[in-house]
């Protein structure tokens, strides 16, 4: 019988500050990264709907804590991780019907997604604050 | 199977999950587009607004399926990232258990909010 050699441990190269990963693949953490967010959201969300549900006295509840700072911070903050999350997944369904299979179209449409979300995150930042 | 703990992986459930997160994504997309247009063309500014909009049957409707797809999309989401990330196979069951009673949990409040 022979005897199989030990295998070696493969190296492993995982310094962050050294890895660069393309564009798309970014793209795809955010994607995650929000996702999980907004999932924390769904919980608030109801409970806003909740609250417009329950009579004169919620309803305007609802619209006073909306109008709030800490209300403001939470829908701007839901509001940007929705759109950047909304732009990769509209990338995400263009690359399953087979828009930016090439390297540099992905490329091309991951940064749009990027600058695009910034400018919306700019557009309703300046809606809900000014 | 359900979650994704068969011994033959998630690669025997992995097309129709597909197919449902796109599905759900979509749905989602089309009713936030409809709420914006339909808010920016009648605002809701008072109870009065709200009650004539949240009576609708249609509206009661659509916005059941955007919270019943949001959670299937949520739950989806998180299986993937939970078998990405979570190797332990105890763990990754408590956590996943706990996201799918967690998830239930908010369809059945939802379903009460807004059918009540």
């Amino acid at each position: 019988m022979v005897k199989m050699k030990k295998v070696e441990p493969r190296p492993v190269f995982l310094d962050l500050l050294q890895i660069r990963l393309p564009r798309g693949a970014l793209l795809s953490i955010a994607h995650r990264f929000t996702g999980v967010l907004l999932v924390l959201a769904i919980p608030l969300f109801i409970y806003l709907l909740q609250l417009l549900n329950s009579g004169a006295e919620g309803f305007s509840q609802a619209l006073s804590l909306l109008h709030s700072t800490s209300g403001k911070v939470f829908v701007s903050i839901t509001v940007w991780v929705l759109i950047q999350h909304s732009l990769s997944g509209i990338r995400h369904l263009l690359m399953d019907m087979g828009v930016s299979y090439d390297k540099n179209i992905a490329r091309i449409t991951a940064n749009v997604a990027f600058v695009l979300s910034l400018l919306l995150i700019i557009l309703t930042g300046v809606w809900i604050w000014l | 199977m359900a979650l994704g703990m068969s011994e033959r992986g998630s690669l025997h459930s992995g097309l129709g999950e597909w197919v449902v997160q796109r599905l759900t994504a979509v749905y989602m997309l089309l009713f936030i587009v409809m709420a914006l247009i339909r808010f920016s063309i009648s605002p809701v500014s008072s109870q009065a607004d709200w009650l004539l909009l949240s009576s609708g049957l249609l509206f009661q409707i659509t916005l059941l399926l955007f919270i019943f797809s949001l959670l299937a999309h949520a739950w989806l989401g998180l299986k993937s990232v939970f078998l990405d990330y979570v190797h332990p196979w105890r763990l990754r069951f408590l956590l996943l258990t706990v996201v799918a009673v967690l998830l239930l949990a908010a369809g059945a409040w939802a379903l009460l909010v807004i059918i009540i």
